[in-house]
């Protein structure tokens, strides 16, 4: 190995570097350098590559797990069968609902509030800790929580609403009230996330800089505009998109409250891949789904991710 | 600024104080709430009278955590996730290394795959993963938990680190390069000390990620591999829903990641974003 | 400053790296403990007679024999999914399950479970209830000791009906008496009648029964439909009739009768009928038969003695038809001690564990020896001289007529898809015929497929 000469400078050491060039002891360095990455990725390989070729084969099959002998392929029948099935679309209805209603109020609510904690005051610092206690919430357990709270015979909410003046209601029950019901617990546990990222991105944008263009005389509403959003482009796009892939992945909550219910207004594809797949048993269907389900996110996604790639170093 | 303007903007600042502590309310009530219940007996959990001033119990931590089965849920969940986290920080760190510090055309599509797997939902995987599974005889392992958790927290864990690795002064390494030490001492001796709260908040995120998993414990658990998640479901039975237990486990389930977050406080923007905002 | 955020951060990773040590240690120890004698992994409902295994006769058995029996209390749609999933992984780390009967056929054609047939002698067969052994076997071979059973009933308050101004005034408002029904029409009339007064001093409603989507309000509403001679499925179970005539009035029926339960009814799940019932909130009920118990604890009951229990009404004829439910305890193909499992399941239902796991507070007997055992049948509630098994005159003249869910393996998913349709009429979001023909065509197509 080369030693740097006692005059050596950095930039000749590198010229060394380089010029040994084709030498076996430059590839194997190289190697060396790169090795520690197989481990991992074999992992990641293993567990993602693998089960979504294995999904794909089984999807074109017909599978219930009580019917070994039942086993055989079926070309595309599965798909047909789901796309055939109006269920198929109430769920994808429901799931795209459920994602641009809580995406969308998540965001607002998050940056007004991000707004309104950007200056100091009094206990600020603690507000800002307790409001992130939602998002570190195991989110089965905020969906027992919610089971408990919105209950129609003795929840705390009912009661309240009561005492308002506002009346009883079924909440997770309800025609009218259930799905609603939910997005209401998604935005009270996941505004918190953004919250925290459109804050820490506000506070990023330089001080002297606000400064400088109120001494200029700029509104408020100017500064937001003129300032603000352009600088916090880039986390907020990261932030809504991450918001946005879990937003579709939403199952704790529903499995702890309506389960799909009431009917199948809150079916979402999560949900009904569950349900076909461990409920029904039939692994063929649900993995035709569950292919289904993938693209659909990894549409929805993609078109985030690709305004994300062009603005950040992704 | 004049007397007005002054004026002014104490009774704005007033205003938003108010705001800001009716908005920390609502967020903190249902917490509360929570843990609130799980100091009450069934009685008073469903009567109006003893909404907010009780008598507090322990009845239910001592079922929770001495008569049920809760605790060997817990017990279950510390291992898989303890042992998921440190594989997740040595695999991860095995590849966000080279990539912060060897940056590459490969390395860069490397990233770019990684970073699609965090968009896959998990349920999509989960039936295919339990039938691959099956196959090898796995299901119900806590081998099976520790891999499901480890593949789920490693593009996370790639992100973050590679952003601390990144941040270790590269004269440092380059002169340990100098002195003759090969990759592997310079990542151990020099820059892993040097990014450990880093290292160690990432091992904190990954073990929130985990522990409140759900869905791939609910399916792929087994007689003596429940996890404190599925656990908490089980109190749930035909024939009542114990609820001041239920809110009692839940407290229980809740406190690890609250304190993990606590002391990851400074980097959990960071971790949330996957390391793009500072 | 190098050295010192060195040597702070190495106590910090030096104390994971302690505490992941010790726990992996903790847990490998466990791995490496010797199993000396033989351990059975049994899962059961955490219902009482899935508690009253675990919490007694389990570590009883193994005081006996030293074999080691380990419950797990798991949900009963876990139990279905882990049973599907474990099956089909053939899996060996369970080896005893607490099924619900009308799982018998759906893993009993996929080969899964084990017959059964020798670990009972021919008396033994004969005294369990015939309905019982029916739907614990498949393909002529016992699939599923039974466990317990428990035929839905009419419920009703015993206070209220026996409550000489209530009876007058309801004789006064209909013109009919206000005894125990034995038709549907007649109790439309009472619940009606019932629902929303106060009466002694408390708000009650005309009934409640199991109404969530799921599986509750489905069976349910088989109560219903056996009582109004209708045939949810044709005898080979390849054709859906919910929309025939006598169907379409059983569900009509159910659906005038949905509006007279407690607000939140479209939710309630078994737990919540209990706290009604408890709580004195309801006149009548339709309940599974053992549930009755909860009614007489005196802490969490308001209603304690109160209950009396008759036939379901009917809706055609003079009797109504009650819905069999049934707990068995079958064993796992892949189980490797099915000698010594199949040793512990018959214990369990020997006569004496019958009566047993009845006075211990588990379900109601499947042995027809039961019914008249002088433990059971003279024990009184504590403190008075109210018969605490009151109901079991009701429940074996219940069993005579008494029918199970459509036996069939595609039982469960067909609930299912009759739970979706059934929310929607009580909902109001579909017609009973519009909601009847759109559950026979999703049935007609789940069967085809």
């Amino acid at each position: 190995m080369k030693t740097l000469q006692p005059d050596g400078s950095l930039e000749q050491w590198t010229d060394e570097i380089m010029a040994e060039g084709s030498s076996r002891t430059l590839k194997k360095r190289h190697i060396n350098r790169y090795l520690s990455v197989v481990p991992g990725v074999l992992i990641l390989l293993g567990l993602s590559v693998f089960p979504s070729v294995y999904a794909l084969i089984v999807s074109f099959q017909k599978w219930i797990l009580t019917d070994p002998a039942g086993r055989k392929f079926n070309g595309v029948e599965n798909y047909h069968n789901l796309i055939a099935n109006p269920e198929f679309w109430h769920s994808l209805l429901v799931t795209l609902t459920f994602v641009l209603l809580t995406v969308v109020i998540e965001s607002f609510l998050a940056y007004s509030l991000a707004l309104l904690f950007f200056r100091p005051m009094p206990f600020h610092r603690i507000m800002r800790t307790l409001i992130l206690l939602p998002m570190l919430t195991a989110p089965i357990v905020v969906g027992m929580l919610s089971r408990f709270m919105f209950d129609s015979q003795f929840g705390i909410i009912n009661t309240i609403s009561e005492s308002l003046g506002l009346g009883r209601h079924d909440f997770l029950s309800g025609l009218n009230t259930a799905f609603l019901t939910l997005i209401t617990v998604d935005i009270w546990q996941w505004t918190p996330f953004l919250f925290l990222i459109f804050l820490a991105a506000m506070q990023s944008v330089p001080e002297e800089l606000i400064e400088a263009v109120k001494l200029d005389g700029a509104s408020r509403l100017q500064i937001i505009r003129h300032i603000f959003m352009p600088l916090m482009k880039y986390p907020i796009i990261v932030g809504v998109t991450l918001r946005l892939i879990d937003s579709f992945r939403v199952y704790d909550l529903i499995y702890a409250t309506t389960r799909g219910g009431p009917i199948n207004l809150t079916s979402t594809m999560s949900w009904s891949i569950y349900e076909s797949g461990f409920k029904v048993l039939n692994v063929g269907m649900a993995s035709a789904y569950s292919v289904i389900f993938l693209f659909t996110v990894l549409l929805v996604s993609g078109i985030f991710l690709r305004s994300l790639a062009k603005e950040g170093d992704l | 600024m004049s007397a007005n303007i002054r004026r002014k903007q104490t009774k704005l600042d007033g205003f938003r104080f108010v705001l800001g502590v009716l908005v920390t309310l609502i967020f903190v009530f249902p917490v509360l709430w929570m843990v609130m219940t799980g100091f009450k007996t069934g009685n008073q959990a469903f009567s109006n009278s003893s909404s907010f001033f009780f008598k507090p119990s322990l009845d239910n931590y001592r079922e929770v955590l001495f008569k049920s089965d809760f605790k060997s849920a817990l017990m279950t969940s510390f291992r898989a996730v303890s042992i998921s986290v440190v594989l997740t920080v040595l695999l991860a760190s095995g590849i966000a290394y080279p990539m912060a510090r060897f940056p590459s055309k490969g390395m860069n599509r490397l990233a770019s795959w990684i970073i699609s797997l965090r968009i896959v939902p998990p349920i999509v995987t989960i039936i295919p993963l339990f039938l691959l599974l099956k196959n090898i005889r796995l299901t119900g392992s806590l081998a099976s938990l520790v891999l499901v958790y480890t593949f789920m927290n490693i593009p996370l864990a790639v992100w973050l680190l590679r952003g601390f690795f990144k941040e270790v002064p590269r004269e440092i390494e380059e002169a340990a390069e100098i002195d003759g030490l090969d990759t592997k001492r310079i990542f151990f001796k020099i820059v892993l000390p040097l990014s450990a709260p880093g290292v160690v908040a990432t091992a904190l995120l990954s073990f929130v990620f985990a522990w409140n998993d759900f869905l791939f414990a609910n399916i792929l658990s087994g007689a003596t591999t429940r996890t404190a998640t599925v656990g908490l479901t089980e109190f749930v039975t035909p024939v009542g829903t114990a609820w001041t237990t239920i809110m009692a486990a839940g407290t229980i389930v809740v406190i690890p990641v609250w304190i993990a977050a606590l002391f990851a406080q400074k980097y959990l923007v960071r971790g949330l974003t996957m390391g793009s905002v500072k | 400053m190098e050295t010192k955020t060195i040597r702070k951060h190495r106590k910090g990773l030096g104390g994971i790296a302690a505490i992941i040590a010790i726990t992996t240690a903790i847990s490998t120890a466990n791995l490496t403990q010797a199993n000396a004698a033989v351990t059975l992994n049994a899962i059961f409902l955490p219902a009482t007679w899935g508690t009253v295994v675990k919490d007694t006769l389990a570590p009883e058995y193994e005081k006996l024999t030293g074999v080691k029996v380990n419950v797990q209390l798991i949900g009963r749609d876990e139990i279905h999914q882990k049973m599907g999933a474990l099956f089909a992984a053939q899996d060996s780390s369970y080896d005893i399950f607490n099924l619900d009967y009308n799982w018998i056929p759906e893993f009993g054609r996929a080969g899964y479970l084990v017959p059964l047939d020798n670990a009972l002698s021919a008396a033994d067969k004969a005294d369990f209830l015939p309905q019982a052994m029916a739907v614990g076997t498949y393909n002529k071979q016992l699939l599923g000791i039974p466990q317990t059973i428990h035929p839905a009933l009419l419920w009703y308050r015993s206070d209220l009906y026996n409550d000489a101004k209530i009876k007058a005034q309801f004789k006064k408002d209909t013109g009919a008496a206000l005894v125990a029904p034995t038709t549907m029409k007649a109790w439309e009339q009472q619940a009606a009648w019932f629902n929303g007064k106060t009466l002694n001093g408390s708000k009650v409603y005309g009934w409640a029964a199991q109404a969530a989507k799921g599986y509750g309000n489905v069976h349910t509403w088989l109560s219903f439909a056996y009582s109004f001679g209708c045939e949810p499925l044709n005898a080979t179970f390849t054709k859906s009739q919910i929309s025939t005539p006598n169907c379409l009035k059983a569900t009509n029926e159910w659906n005038k009768m949905m509006k007279l339960m407690p607000p939140g009814a479209n939710d309630f799940t078994y737990d919540s009928v209990t706290q009604a019932a408890q709580q004195g909130t309801i006149a009548t009920a339709i309940q599974w038969s053992w549930g009755a118990f909860a009614t007489d604890i005196p802490d969490a009951s308001k209603t304690v003695g109160k209950w009396s229990f008759t036939q379901i009404p009917a809706g055609v004829g003079t009797t109504g038809v009650s819905h069999l439910a049934e707990w068995v305890i079958s064993l796992s193909k892949f189980s490797k001690n099915q000698e010594e499992a199949k040793k512990f399941i018959a214990w369990l239902e020997t006569k004496n564990n019958d009566v047993k796991q009845a006075s211990l507070g588990g379900g109601d007997p499947v042995r027809i020896s039961s019914y008249s055992n002088a433990t059971l049948t003279g024990e009184k509630l504590a403190g008075t001289s109210i018969d605490r098994f009151r109901r079991y005159p009701s429940v074996l003249k219940a069993m005579e007529k008494a029918r199970p869910r459509p036996f069939f393996p595609g039982e469960e998913a067909w609930e299912t898809l009759l739970s979706s349709e059934l929310s929607a009429i009580s909902l109001g979001q579909k017609t009973v015929a519009k909601g009847s023909s759109a559950a026979d065509s999703t049935i007609n197509k789940f069967l085809k497929g």
